[in-house]
């Protein structure tokens, strides 16, 4: 099942009025109900994009601090190495990395720690080197 | 297969202890903070009570000799990987030839290095852990040494998906009073024995840990604990937890390294659920007592299985995910 396929199912149960829906088959089980408490997901960040950005891969909590340390995973100006980790999503118990795929230097962070994300928020502005 | 780098003493392979041997007057030993060693082997996809490197001291450095996956739980300690930073309470594919080093906690105070599968190292009457009093189990029953190496029971590349952590249990599982780390505490045989003042100075006040405090026990530094009339007993058996208080009352918390018996009165016993609590609690530091009762006891048990079946359901989940 793809986001997008849920997404379709989503806009199905809004056209056709209906309160909600359960899907399941070997390996997924899905629920949708409409008129519940929205999720507080942040906004796309308003500023215009100009050079690359860092976007998050899943959804839950972004904390830019491990929970269990002090010092933040990156700061603005920091200069990253392909792989470096740069924030984690907390989903329930667990804390899934999100890394950086290439070198580069850290330029903005748009999301503050904490934030609820869905998929594919920017959260960090790159710059590439020369 | 790893080898130790470091020349810091005391660290010692450990799995969840030696059971049913008390008789023959051998301990349990056993990790000093169980739910972090189960949670590195679940983590790993190893069997929960898979055996471990339990590292009280820092820095503490390993070189991997083979590709071996490895998850570093318990105390939040400044861990790299080649220089990388490690997240505390994480898992990930080591490589052959990286060094992993361990540097001072920030929270928590024993870190736990489980390999894929658990380290390799033989069963004795049972148990994988290191029975240093008796001087076998572990890795030729003592502390590891420099140079030293040690075999994990599935090295390679993982075929599970590795590199994400798990929120520690002393976040998921807090438990605090006026914001110092508790311990639930069952009132023991000898507990109405003591003066009414001194039974309510221990729930009360501050406890410290002093620097006479090892996986053998914890020396307990506080108002003393006073016996309404002295007490002469004979020793009996005793167990991890057990709290004990000799002349003087400055009462003795039997940690898993503890002998079988013993004959001081015993004014509690700290409840297994929250053993690992004290296991993580650093020399120096302070805690306080809850009283609970034994259903308490029983439902603390319950609540930590639960956290480990969440996590577990997570990791599940988040595996089909990323294989999907």
């Amino acid at each position: 099942m793809t986001l997008s396929e849920i997404r379709q199912l989503a806009q199905w149960l809004k056209e056709h009025h209906l309160a909600g829906a359960e899907f399941s088959r070997p390996g997924v089980q899905l629920t949708l109900r409409r008129g519940g408490e929205p999720v507080s997901v942040a906004a796309p960040a308003a500023v215009a994009v100009d050079g690359p950005v860092l976007r998050t891969t899943g959804l839950g909590r972004l904390l830019l601090t491990h929970p269990e340390l002090r010092e933040p995973f990156v700061a603005v100006g920091d200069q990253l190495c392909a792989g470096q980790l740069v924030a984690v999503l907390q989903v329930g118990e667990l804390l899934l990395p999100q890394r950086s795929p290439t070198a580069a230097r850290v330029i903005d962070i748009r999301v503050p720690c904490g934030t609820t994300v869905g998929y594919g928020e920017a959260f960090l502005g790159l710059e590439h080197q020369a | 297969m790893i080898e130790i780098l470091s020349a810091t003493a005391l660290a010692t392979v450990q799995d969840f202890g030696r059971f049913g041997s008390l008789g023959y007057g051998v301990g349990t030993s056993g990790a000093m903070d169980h739910l972090a060693l189960a949670l590195g082997n679940l983590l790993l996809g190893n069997p929960e009570d898979a055996a471990a490197i339990e590292i009280p001291l820092f820095p503490f450095e390993v070189r991997l000799l083979q590709d071996c996956a490895f998850a570093v739980t318990g105390a939040a300690c400044d861990a790299t990987l080649d220089g990388q930073p490690l997240p505390p309470n994480w898992v990930c594919q080591g490589r052959e030839g990286q060094v992993l080093n361990l540097g001072y906690p920030t929270s928590g105070s024993r870190a736990y290095l489980c390999l894929a599968g658990g380290v390799d190292v033989p069963a004795v009457l049972g148990s994988r852990s290191t029975q240093l009093r008796g001087e076998f189990g572990g890795l030729d029953g003592r502390a590891l040494q420099q140079g030293d190496r040690l075999g994990a029971l599935r090295p390679g590349i993982s075929p599970l998906p590795l590199d994400f952590g798990v929120l520690a249990p002393s976040l998921a599982l807090a438990l605090h009073v006026d914001g110092v780390p508790a311990m639930r505490v069952l009132p023991a045989a000898e507990y109405e024995r003591f003066q009414q003042a001194s039974r309510a100075a221990f729930w009360a006040g501050e406890w410290k840990i002093t620097t006479q405090s090892n996986r053998y026990g914890y020396r307990m530094e506080g108002e003393p604990l006073l016996p309404v009339a002295p007490m002469e007993i004979r020793s009996h058996g005793i167990v991890p937890g057990v709290i004990q208080v000799p002349h003087g009352g400055q009462p003795i918390i039997q940690m898993r390294d503890a002998q079988p018996s013993g004959g001081y009165p015993k004014f509690g016993s700290v409840i297994e659920a929250d053993l690992w609590r004290l296991g993580q609690a650093p020399i120096g530091s302070k805690v306080r007592f809850i009283e609970c009762s034994y259903d308490q006891a029983v439902e603390a048990l319950e609540s930590n299985r639960r956290y480990l079946r969440e996590v577990g359901r997570l990791v599940d989940l988040h595996r089909e995910g990323v294989k999907a």
